[in-house]
């Protein structure tokens, strides 16, 4: 699932680890999901929401047969 | 790769009791195996060669307290790296069944855990290039 974790967390300046912190995760998390290589479980979805405060289809890109 | 000072405390703790368990683990063995090797008749040495089972849970409850404190990704990689090995062993140990069938000699058992071992270590590497 694409996401636009990386282009959001560059614009408000905050590394990987920062934004790792602020989510209660590893930085290979969150590298993970900026390299779309996992997508998150529901409740880290909601939590990556409330951080960036925007809705979470405004963050994921869910495509039907995925 | 530099981490949360959260994830690197409980990399630390995990590091700490489950080498304590295996410090233990190898103190307790040892004197096991001389104090078996002293009493060969003995009763006892049933129980104490059980004995190094204690640090052993010990080493087993410090890994699951680590999988307790995991993120999500964490927890996932280490599933997948478990049921890699599980079934990498399955086949390990149904090959030396057949093989010994055809012939092979009796092997210890030991080999089965050294087998498990190394398909996990097999499995975490795949994992952690898969997640990269």
């Amino acid at each position: 699932m694409k996401n636009r974790l990386r282009a959001l967390r560059t614009e408000r300046g905050w590394s990987q680890l920062e934004l790792a912190e602020r989510l209660g995760v590893s930085r290979q998390t969150v590298n993970s999901i900026e390299n779309d290589r996992y997508d998150p479980g529901l409740p880290l979805a909601f939590r990556i929401a409330r951080v960036f405060r925007m809705p979470i289809e405004a963050l994921f890109d869910y495509e039907e047969g995925e | 790769m530099r981490d949360t000072p959260a994830q690197i405390h409980s990399a630390r703790r995990y590091i700490l009791e489950l080498t304590g368990a295996m410090v233990l683990y190898a103190i307790v063995l040892v004197l096991s195996i001389r104090w078996i090797g002293a009493n060969p008749g003995s009763g006892a040495r049933w129980v104490v060669g059980l004995l190094p089972m204690v640090p052993t849970v010990l080493g087993a409850w410090a890994i699951v307290r680590f999988f307790g404190r995991m993120d999500e990704l964490a927890r996932r990689k280490l599933t997948e790296s478990l049921a890699f090995a599980f079934a990498a062993s399955a086949l390990f140990v149904l090959t030396l069944g057949f093989l010994q069938v055809a012939g092979l000699g009796a092997l210890s058992v030991w080999w089965i855990w050294v087998g498990m071992g190394t398909m996990w270590v097999v499995g975490t590497v795949f994992t952690e290039l898969r997640y990269r």
